[in-house]
């Protein structure tokens, strides 16, 4: 049942894949022919293994930017590539893993066969000690045999972020993950799938709300203005790893979150939206 | 069991009023009491007749619903794994709805014959509600799994197997509990065709002797079929939801 390439991806000693985007412009048509330009001449570079995190104001086109890097969109113009390839190419070697805002769960699988659906749907045996680690890891081992409706809001979200890495993708998408989680659980989780990610070498891409987040995360927080959606600003974050609570006590994790904050108020100011910034200074 | 009771009530008011309807002769012959179509059951012999009827009715019924949900089953997994053929599906499924079931009589007693008439219109009434439950389903459900799907490399075969199969259950269910009482109706009205046995026979023979009150019970055991059907699939269906919708 299995294609020897099936097997290969899942054995293969992981190497994340590297992203090029390239003058990507990406127009939706809405109602009586007008047209919103969600993308214009977007161009980002990510190396392969790191981790780049996105932040921007709600509209910025930040999820249509993860959509058109799944394949689940297609740019008006620009190319897409992951390891020099169209994305449909990653997608079918099963080397992407996705956790969007709409976990997406089957409702009537158990948390465990949830976290297992990747391997299946690749025509892969399940890796079952694999999968029981990832449900360890975003602290659901006692869920394990629990239904989706039977979950919370942020338990749901856990289990889609285990899902996405369970065939050790080599491009993690991951849009809000944390979105619907507690700050204890955010956290702890952070510190957690660091220690997951440093392991596998996996690209990711992260957007996120949070500054905190993004800095703590990422290698490289890139900002990004809206309408159309643009690269503000992009920051490189140096601090040593594994980050740890101490790390985002100290000085220089402070200051670079404070110049990513100020960017990011100047791209929503630039956009003249004032309920747009009071709305953000809400969040988390 | 909260939402009985109001059931219920209604149920009585609308029994009530049949009642004072029948008993006012106020629409005459042709609309009898409650008690008179009753009465039709208190002769041993006819009860008998009655019960034997209702059995073969009822069994034609169900083979028609269960051939009907498979012709459903069958022509929606082609449509939705062939999306070519799924407009020329749709249309002639709607197609074969819209002819009045009559019109088809003559043309099954020659290929079928009288007894299995009812099992056949039975069966095209009872597949264009569960084929349009399921495609509809098939067709724009699951918008957000199917790109999960997508995007971890997933065939279409396994995305069908795994995501759309299982997802479309409730929407089976759906349409088998409003196929229910259209597959009794095919049935009665197949079996006007020559049947020998049946409730339909009943019905047309009480019809044509202006024997009311028979034609009534006979129609009374219809309805009771169709909703005795109903409500049991839709218990189904709520549980189907509550495990494959969540």
């Amino acid at each position: 049942m299995n294609a020897p390439s099936d097997v290969a991806a899942l054995a293969r000693a992981k190497a994340g894949a590297t992203v090029e985007l390239a003058g990507i412009t990406k127009r939706f048509a809405l109602r009586r022919g007008e047209v919103v330009t969600a993308l214009e001449s977007f161009g980002l570079s990510i190396l392969p293994g790191s981790f780049v995190a996105i932040v921007g104001p709600s509209g910025c086109g930040k999820s249509t930017l993860l959509r058109l890097i799944a394949g689940l969109d297609r740019a008006d113009h620009g190319s897409v590539r992951i390891d020099g390839e169209p994305p449909e190419v990653a997608a079918t070697g099963h080397r992407i893993g996705v956790a969007f805002q709409d976990h997406a769960l089957l409702p009537w699988l158990t948390v465990h066969q949830n976290v297992s659906l990747p391997f299946k749907l690749a025509g892969m045996p399940a890796d079952r000690s694999r999968v029981e680690t990832l449900v360890a890891m975003v602290g659901l081992a006692e869920f394990a045999e629990a239904r989706p409706p039977q979950l919370s809001g942020g338990m749901r979200q856990r289990v889609s972020i285990a899902r996405s890495l369970a065939l050790k993708p080599d491009l993690l998408l991951l849009d809000e993950p944390f979105g619907a989680l507690d700050l204890v659980t955010r956290r702890a989780l952070n510190l957690e799938m660091q220690r997951v990610w440093e392991s596998l070498g996996t690209t990711t891409l992260l957007i996120t709300h949070s500054v905190d987040e993004a800095v703590q995360l990422a290698d490289r927080v890139v900002v990004m203005a809206s309408r159309p959606g643009r690269v503000h600003a992009t920051f490189d974050s140096h601090l040593a790893r594994p980050r740890t609570r101490a790390t985002t006590q100290g000085p220089e994790f402070t200051a670079l979150v404070r110049r990513v904050a100020d960017a990011l108020d100047d791209a929503m100011s630039g956009d003249g939206a004032q309920h747009v910034r009071a709305m953000a200074s809400r969040e988390p | 069991m909260k939402s009985l009771a109001p059931k219920l009530v209604g149920a009585a008011i609308f029994l009530v009023i049949w009642e004072a309807i029948g008993r006012s002769g106020w629409l005459g012959e042709s609309f009898p009491s409650l008690t008179q179509i009753g009465a039709v059951f208190e002769r041993p012999a006819a009860r008998e007749l009655f019960v034997r009827a209702l059995r073969v009715t009822a069994s034609s019924a169900l083979v028609a619903l269960s051939l009907g949900a498979l012709l459903a089953i069958l022509l929606s997994f082609v449509a939705a794994v062939l999306p070519k053929l799924e407009p020329g599906l749709d249309a002639l499924a709607s197609c074969i709805y819209a002819v009045p079931a009559i019109a088809f009589g003559p043309v099954l007693i020659l290929l079928s014959g009288p007894e299995a008439t009812p099992i056949v219109l039975g069966t095209l009434s009872s597949y264009f509600p569960i084929h349009v439950a399921l495609s509809s389903q098939l067709r724009y459900g699951a918008h957000a799994q199917h790109e999960l799907a997508r995007t971890l490399g997933a065939s279409r075969f396994r995305t069908f197997a795994l995501v759309d199969v299982p997802a479309s259950v409730p929407a089976f269910l759906d349409g088998l509990r409003l196929a229910a009482p259209a597959a009794v109706l095919g049935a009665v009205l197949g079996e006007w065709f020559g049947a020998p046995r049946g409730l339909g026979v009943i019905i047309i023979s009480a019809l044509q002797n202006v024997r009311i009150p028979q034609m009534w019970a006979a129609a009374a055991l219809c309805v009771m079929c169709s909703l005795l059907a109903y409500f049991a699939l839709t218990e189904a269906h709520r549980r189907a939801v509550a495990r494959f919708a969540g």
